[in-house]
């Protein structure tokens, strides 16, 4: 597999402190990864040294198949990014910031209405950044980060401050990104439920240790549970365990079946007609990217024995 | 050329920024306090010295008191754009070399010198020519060796300006490069007078460039100019053109 990011034991330590111990990841080509943990886990340096601005104590990062800091300016030129908060200009209009870009990456003018066009902020380009909401402002990062159609975004929280339907747009267009031009993308974020709707692969920091890179249909499994409402609950529990299901019952006189796959519902559900069993309701549920971040980071558990890693 | 383009950025960086109010206030503080002594006599000042001295006395207190304060404001203001909302995250995640961005804002700085300087001129030529409407009359001529300082002093301001900016860059406080200012340029004007000292501070250079007769001494404080600004320059460059930009 081609990777467009690779991190090779790479520390990093301020101020006597360790803040990055010893992490190695590699990020596809043409994936959404993200980078999860808790805050002060050492998501933003780890990308502060992906993009170059703080240097590695030892180990390589490679970004492109090339050593970063032997050309970095080339790199950079074919990366989008948001550190953090939205670094604006606030005295400048959306048009005079995005010209700093524009300029500096040697675009074409018209560059800068696309981008505004794809953040939606066309009609406030003439506006001083000062009077923008938070999540204009958040948008216009972005438009930033897309400025040239960069082959990779590193983005750290980049719904930071938007309403749920800015959220929505953001994520909407982060996962047709790889896709549709060609961009890979890196989000970190401590928002696990908006990573889970993007991200293909996913890496948890803790404490400056990467304790988990996976991809995220093999953390979060297809299996799950399903719950059913029945008039006839004895008889549809004999049914479903001689069918070969793992079927519990809960205090609400419904059904649990355990360890199911979705596509394997439509035919229980057949199943349990034919035998002219009353379903009132059923409901699937997954594990969500949250549980099992909240197990991994709270368990302690190391890269080498999960059994998840890819 | 990238440098051309970061200069036009560095420009536009400034676009609503107190620089620009800075660069007419300041020399027109000079030009309406000499304004207003000449108006307070009567215009006798000018009738009994002439506009020479009218002349003298902005470009003494220009380059001798205000034009160094300046200097301290406008490097602080530079790099103040950057560390207000961050983003030297930004400058530094563009595909160019930090120590271009480092010469630029310097080179800026240094330009704003000049700007200053022509705006001083222009002000100053500007009240001769009100106090001339108003019937005030000197004997000498309308002349001025203001260009000619204001080359030397191209050249003698610009430590100053690379010690303000190489603060004002590394670090965030706005009171360190002020203060230094102030307190630099109290001093020189007492060690201006001292002809074993007054080259240990470079706030001196700009007023033995233009103000003293000495030959030799003129040469000296251009020759020390060029001499510490090539050493702060590299030394600078070495130091912060390569700076982690963990904020």
């Amino acid at each position: 597999m081609e990777h467009i990011i690779e991190l090779k034991s790479v520390c990093k330590h301020f101020n006597n402190k360790n803040i990055i111990k010893n992490i190695s990841l590699s990020v596809p080509k043409d994936s959404v990864y993200g980078f999860l943990g808790n805050n002060g886990a050492g998501k933003s340096t780890t990308v502060k040294l992906i993009l170059g601005l703080v240097h590695a104590d030892s180990g390589e990062i490679n970004v492109f198949d090339k050593p970063l800091q032997q050309q970095l300016p080339q790199v950079l030129n074919k990366i989008g990014c948001i550190i953090d908060t939205p670094s604006l200009y606030e005295h400048l209009t959306a048009n005079e910031y995005l010209t700093i870009g524009q300029s500096l990456k040697g675009l074409a003018k018209t560059e800068i209405s696309r981008v505004l066009e794809v953040v939606n902020l066309t009609d406030t380009q003439q506006q001083v950044i000062a009077t923008f909401s938070l999540g204009m402002k958040q948008r216009l990062a972005i438009a930033n980060a897309l400025l040239g159609n960069p082959k990779l975004l590193i983005l750290d929280e980049p719904t930071n401050g938007l309403d749920p339907q800015g959220m929505s747009d953001i994520r909407v267009l982060l996962k047709t990104l790889p896709e549709k031009m060609g961009v890979s993308v890196f989000v970190s974020s401590h928002l696990l439920d908006e990573v889970e709707k993007i991200a293909s692969h996913v890496a948890i920091i803790k404490q400056g240790e990467i304790i988990l890179e996976s991809e995220l249909s093999r953390l979060v499994g297809e299996s799950g549970s399903l719950i059913l409402s029945v008039k006839q609950l004895a008889q549809a529990n004999k049914l479903l365990l001689k069918s070969g299901f793992q079927t519990t019952t809960n205090k609400n006189e419904q059904l649990l079946i355990s360890n199911i796959k979705q596509t394997q519902c439509p035919d229980l559900h057949r199943l349990l007609i034919s035998k002219n069993i009353d379903l009132l309701s059923s409901t699937f549920t997954k594990p969500s990217l949250e549980k099992s971040f909240m197990q991994i980071n709270n368990s302690g558990l190391d890269i080498n024995n999960t059994g998840i890693v890819s | 050329m990238k440098i051309f383009t970061l200069i036009r950025i560095e420009f536009l960086k400034l676009k609503r920024s107190q620089i620009l109010l800075m660069t007419l206030l300041c020399p027109l503080s000079v030009v309406a306090l000499q304004f207003l002594i000449v108006v307070e006599n009567s215009g006798q000042v000018i009738t009994d010295k002439g506009w020479g001295m009218y002349w003298m006395g902005a470009i003494s207190l220009w380059y001798m008191f205000m034009l160094p304060l300046y200097i301290s404001l406008v490097t602080m203001l530079m790099n103040a754009v950057e560390h207000k909302n961050s983003t030297w995250r930004l400058m530094a995640s563009m595909p160019i070399p930090q120590w271009q961005l480092y010469l630029t804002k310097g080179l800026v700085s240094w330009l704003f010198v000049f700007f200053s300087s022509i705006v001083m001129y222009g002000l100053t030529s500007l009240s001769i020519f009100i106090m001339t409407l108003m019937g005030y009359e000197g004997q000498d001529s309308f002349s001025s060796p203001f260009l000619l300082h204001l080359a030397k002093v191209m050249l003698t301001s610009l430590p100053i300006v690379l010690i303000g900016h190489m603060i004002s860059w590394r670090w965030k406080s706005v009171i360190a490069p002020l203060a230094l200012g102030v307190v630099m340029t109290m001093t020189a004007m007492t060690l201006a007078n001292s002809a074993q000292y007054w080259m240990f501070n470079p706030w001196t250079y700009n007023l033995i460039a233009t103000l003293v007769n000495d030959g030799k001494s003129v040469i000296d404080a251009l020759t020390y100019s060029a001499i510490l600004s090539v050493i702060l320059l590299m030394g600078s460059t070495l130091w912060l053109g390569r700076k982690e930009v963990n904020m």
